[in-house]
């Protein structure tokens, strides 16, 4: 399902509807380039999970944790480059855990890694603030309707 | 009193010994084990930028750093406990434990965030102010004494190193991005490109740094002739303007009496001229603190110096009981 956003507003409320399918122990993949809109659309989607921090870039970190109504891994590949390195984090604690919803930020940076997503979103930057935000159930396959402005 | 200092919240491994007197405090040694020489020890191995393996790297540094076995001559260890990386920071921590129990040693257990505050080595007079930037960290915290600490604003989204890093990709430049985005930006006019300035106008003390980058590459996108000097140039001053500007007003709120500027982007020239200028020039004197470059990124020896403040009011840790804490509030 294709969204079409105008604004951060917009994108969060999307991330927010997606928030709401959830039952826990899914493990959502979200994927754009630099500028996307990732970590807006992790903000919208904490929020609607009740987490009540701060919910910042995990580039640096690496992996953040949050507590909302759901546990929320927020992680995020991008720095790094061996699969060696995801095993060395412990993520066999979080992923699939009833009370944890995993959101991965560039999972595609590792080459060789499966992550079997549940749920798969793909942003584009259309423009200054105009995003393009592709919600699909696991790698791409049926599509899902969270409801709201679907554009195609 | 001799501190020995261990870190491994994050990317880098470190060891260190300060020794204190009063507020005199001195570097003995301080080992990371990005440094070349090191590198040899654990099979020429250079660590990956996440590479967890701070195990294979924490025993040669405390080799290298010339305790004896018997731990003899230090007076209290101190260890990163958080924020950072679970199985990183467990390292760290580990070790602690066990040095401090093996040699019966008091702990005391440090936020890495109070270690770049005390990263400076020289007396800070309270009230202070703090600008702590890094890659994963852009804060401002005041001091209102050692081991008293309010956050008075933070980044709402990305750290101001991270969109130095980020925006170096952008522009095809490597990584980590601050040196080289300033290197390019010393030969580039600030003026080039009027990028926005995030979050200036609000009337608190947050950073936002995510839309800065957005808009970098939007203009790449759509102005890709532009010089990428121009480009940094322009970028950077946008980020210094933010910081500065900020930074300053939570001074004229507080009355701080001395500022300290610190952190990974605390390397960067422009910044530092920056902040220090809009210092010298405010109506009241205050003192302008920052680390020696080598100090600027994670190291050990800041953690030893908080941990010798720590010490010096007996605030110490159960060896048995400390655990890593992945988000450790300073305050």
């Amino acid at each position: 399902m294709k969204y079409a956003s105008h604004s951060t507003i917009e994108t969060q409320a999307i991330a927010a509807q997606l928030a709401a399918t959830l039952r826990g122990g899914e493990t959502i993949a979200l994927i754009g380039d630099l500028g996307a809109g990732k970590t807006t659309f992790a903000q919208g989607f904490c929020a609607a999970l009740g987490v009540t921090a701060t919910v910042t870039s995990p580039t640096f970190a690496i992996m953040n944790v949050y507590e909302g109504r759901f546990r929320v891994v927020h992680l995020d590949l991008y720095r790094l480059k061996s699969a060696r390195e995801i095993a060395a984090l412990g993520l066999e604690e979080y992923l699939g855990q009833p009370d944890t919803v995993a959101l991965i930020e560039w999972p595609e940076a590792v080459d060789g890694v499966q992550w079997n997503a549940n749920v798969t979103v793909r942003l584009s930057a259309e423009g200054e603030s105009e995003r393009t935000i592709d919600i699909s159930y696991g790698d791409g396959g049926d599509t899902i309707s969270a409801g709201g402005e679907a554009s195609s | 009193m001799r501190i020995l200092g261990i870190e491994s919240s994050c990317d880098e491994t470190a060891i260190a010994i300060v020794s204190g007197n009063g507020d005199d405090l001195v570097v003995e040694k301080s080992l990371i084990a990005s440094q070349a020489a090191l590198h040899a020890k654990y099979g020429g191995v250079v660590p990956e930028v996440a590479a967890r393996e701070h195990i294979d790297a924490i025993f040669p540094l405390l080799l290298e750093s010339g305790i004896p076995r018997d731990g003899s001559g230090i007076d209290a260890i101190a260890v990163t406990s958080g924020p950072g990386l679970v199985p990183a920071l467990r390292v760290g921590v580990e070790l602690a434990k066990t040095l401090a129990w093996a040699w019966g040693k008091p702990l005391v257990g440090a936020n890495h965030l109070e270690g770049h505050l005390y990263s400076t080595f020289k007396a800070i007079e309270f009230p202070a102010l703090a600008l702590l930037v890094s890659g994963g960290h852009t804060e401002i915290v005041l001091m209102k004494d050692h081991g008293v600490y309010e956050r008075v604003g933070a980044t709402r989204d990305d750290a101001a190193g991270e969109a130095f890093d980020k925006v170096a990709k952008l522009l095809g430049l490597g990584y980590p991005g601050g040196p080289i985005v300033s290197k390019m930006a010393s030969q580039g006019s600030a003026t080039a490109i009027a990028f926005p300035r995030p979050m200036m106008e609000s009337h608190d003390f947050n950073f936002s740094f995510s839309g800065l980058k957005t808009a970098v590459a939007v203009r790449r996108r759509e102005n890709p002739d532009d010089r990428v000097e121009d480009v940094c140039a322009s970028f950077q001053a946008a980020v210094v303007d933010v910081l500065v500007a900020k930074t300053m007003r939570a001074v004229e709120q507080y009355g701080p009496k001395c500022l300290i500027l610190a952190g990974g982007v605390s390397a960067n020239k422009a910044l530092r001229q920056g902040l220090s200028t809009a210092i010298s020039n405010f109506q009241f004197p205050i003192s302008f603190l920052s680390p020696d470059l080598a100090l600027t990124g994670d190291n050990a020896a800041m953690i030893a110096a908080a941990g010798y403040y720590h010490a010096m009011r007996g605030d110490f840790v159960d060896p048995l009981t400390l655990v890593a804490d992945p988000n450790m509030e300073l305050v």
